[in-house]
């Protein structure tokens, strides 16, 4: 008997990025433009998206998925201000879209204007994983250096926004904006900068112009 | 970057096409792994190891490509091991990669598929 030799020739994600196509076609057709924020740990995606609940207050409908590998703190963070799952990886450090579509079917209703997708802290594996967003936004916070956006490629390719946070300290740390978004810029010359500082709520709404714009184009592209 | 894990569900694949066969030993599973991929293959043939008992007679064969960019600017392509962010002929930044950023299973070679029985 010979050798059989079927051909596949598929990615090996192939399922997984089908379903994340169909998920953003179906958040496309509800109208509710999905943001996935990735980030170091610690470099603000939750205080930016308390500080985004405050400043909306309730214009917009928002809900978020945050996810992390343990506890469930940041839902605690976020509850108060939006319906909110926790997504506990367990261990693994990214989000991936079964996660996602689970978390998404616990929220009593899809009719939402935004959905935050906040992942684990990690700036190498989430820019591999479709997630069915829209936008996806790298942040930096200014004490992690301005030289990250070359030594990951990857993510700020990938990604149509560009975070710097903690702006508050930048008399302190030796982090040159100029230097970040020209490194950034040089890897994805369509992204969109913008520092602020989410704990102080300073330049959030520029952040939230931003999202608004993007949806409408959302909407406008839809019709 | 999580060669297992990318392992697990190329494997579940794997299986799912030896069943559709009739559950023939598989002889080779081919696979193709971009430089920007974030797949390692010495890291992915040792997490294929811990598979064997299940794929006894299987050889794990990775190609890895280049990774293939266009110009946005001049619409000038190329291929590069190492990516660069910038086009050769012109040294603009808007590059396009058009390939070489993939994991894709490409082929499974099962033996005597006219008879077996799996694992």
């Amino acid at each position: 008997m010979s050798p059989m030799k079927i051909e596949v020739n598929k990615p090996v994600l192939h399922e997984q990025q089908q379903k994340a196509a169909w998920l953003r076609q179906s958040w496309t057709a509800q109208q509710t433009l999905v943001v996935h924020l990735v980030s170091s740990p610690g470099a603000g995606k939750t205080s930016l998206l308390e500080a985004t609940a405050r400043f909306w207050q309730n214009r917009y409908r928002m809900a978020v998925l945050v996810g992390d590998l343990a506890t469930e703190r940041d839902a605690e963070r976020l509850s108060p201000l939006a319906p909110t799952q926790q997504l506990t990886t367990g261990g693994a450090c990214h989000l991936e879209i079964d996660l996602i579509e689970q978390g998404w079917s616990k929220f009593p209703t899809t009719s939402y204007d935004f959905l935050f997708i906040e992942n684990v802290g990690n700036l190498v594996c989430p820019a591999s994983f479709d997630l069915g967003e829209h936008l996806r936004v790298a942040m930096l916070s200014v004490t992690e250096g301005d030289d990250k956006p070359g030594k990951y490629p990857k993510l700020f390719r990938t990604c149509q926004a560009f975070i710097i946070n903690k702006a508050d300290l930048l008399p302190y740390v030796p982090f040159s904006v100029e230097a970040a978004t020209r490194d950034a810029l040089i890897i994805q010359p369509d992204l969109h900068v913008m520092t602020l500082c989410a704990w102080r709520n300073e330049n959030i709404e520029t952040w939230c112009r931003y999202l608004v714009d993007q949806r409408q184009q959302l909407i406008d592209g839809h019709a | 970057m999580h060669e297992r894990s990318l392992l697990v569900t190329l494997l579940k694949q794997v299986s799912a096409i030896q069943v559709e066969h009739g559950g023939a030993a598989v002889q080779e599973i081919a696979v193709e792994a971009g430089s920007l991929s974030g797949v390692e293959p010495l890291l992915l043939q040792n997490a294929f190891l811990e598979f064997a008992p299940r794929f006894p007679e299987a050889i794990l064969s990775i190609q890895r490509t280049p990774v293939t960019a266009r110009c946005q600017t001049c619409h000038h392509s190329w291929s590069m091991d190492v990516f660069l962010s910038e086009c050769p002929a012109c040294h603009q930044p808007r590059v396009q990669i058009t390939g070489g950023d993939e994991f894709r299973l490409i082929s499974v070679t099962l033996k005597d598929h006219d008879r077996g029985c799996l694992p």
